[in-house]
């Protein structure tokens, strides 16, 4: 596999930032950034559901040679990305130049619209990110799609009965 | 048919992440004929709109239902999703994947929360 398959969340940031698609982060990185203990290679992104947004998106993912994941071939598999071609599916799950990249439009029923309300804003180097809140993700959790999801799942209903039980 | 033909096979080209010429080719067939079924100019052959599906991962599964509920064809949810992260990660040198938890490092190091 190339190097440049390498996980690279600073670089995948830039990226979006650079190309002003709408999103909330949402898995691994959101749950970490609530403080799960787990972390994964694995990015989770789930965008805004405008004409627009999955225009600049298809560019986005052109930018950095998103290709398809699959367990048979991680290095990826070739595949149209264009605004018509994202909006065909509700999940990919892509391999990019900064990683594993798994871009949700909706998941346990909830879009971008449901969760943007209530994320949480982080800055990293200029940019801004909205990430899930924990109460979300909890629920995003609620089906587990990998086996990895699993262990997170506990780990973000755990973080939650904390949270709820420590007044701040 | 609540389902077309045509819609059928467009959907699961495009959630197998195939082009029309790609799919053509897994299934032995010009990329105008899946440019014509999928533009609904002609109405393939049951046959015919099963190997086109069955080149695209998906299979088509259709079941008798009582005179007014009838359950269209669907594309049945063959498509795997990515899943493990494992034989990625298996795939890297040693370095490299030193290198993802330095770069994982480096990116919570930096954010900041901001409300």
């Amino acid at each position: 596999m190339s190097p440049a398959a390498v996980f690279h969340p600073e670089r995948l940031v830039a990226v979006l930032g650079r190309f002003k698609v709408s999103y909330v982060f949402a898995g691994s990185i959101a749950a970490r950034l609530h403080g799960s203990p787990l972390i994964t290679a694995v990015a989770e992104i789930i965008p805004a559901l405008t004409p627009q947004n999955f225009e600049v998106l298809a560019n986005a993912l052109t930018h950095l040679a998103a290709r398809r994941y699959a367990e048979t071939a991680p290095e990826g598999v070739e595949f149209e990305i264009s605004a018509d071609s994202l909006a065909g599916a509700s999940e990919w799950d892509l391999i990019t130049s900064c990683g594993r990249l798994r871009v949700a439009f909706r998941v346990a029923g909830a879009g971008y619209a449901e969760l943007a309300p209530n994320a949480v804003r982080f800055a990293i180097h200029g940019d801004e990110i909205a990430v899930a809140s924990l109460a979300d993700l909890v629920r995003l959790h609620e089906a587990p799609r990998a086996d990895d999801d699993a262990a997170q799942a506990a780990a973000l209903r755990a973080l939650l009965a904390r949270q709820q039980a420590v007044p701040r | 048919m609540a389902t077309s033909s045509a819609s059928l096979l467009r959907d699961a080209r495009l959630r197998a992440g195939l082009s029309q010429r790609a799919l053509a080719e897994r299934a032995h067939t010009a990329q105008s004929v899946v440019a014509r079924v999928e533009g609904g100019q002609v109405s393939p052959s049951w046959d015919t709109l099963e190997r086109l599906l069955a080149a695209t991962g998906f299979e088509l599964d259709a079941r008798l239902g009582s005179a007014g509920a009838v359950e269209a064809p669907a594309a049945a949810a063959a498509a795997p999703p990515g899943g493990s992260d494992i034989p990625r990660v298996l795939s890297l040198d040693p370095a490299l994947r030193l290198q993802e938890l330095r770069n994982a490092d480096r990116f919570f190091s930096s954010v900041r929360r901001v409300s």
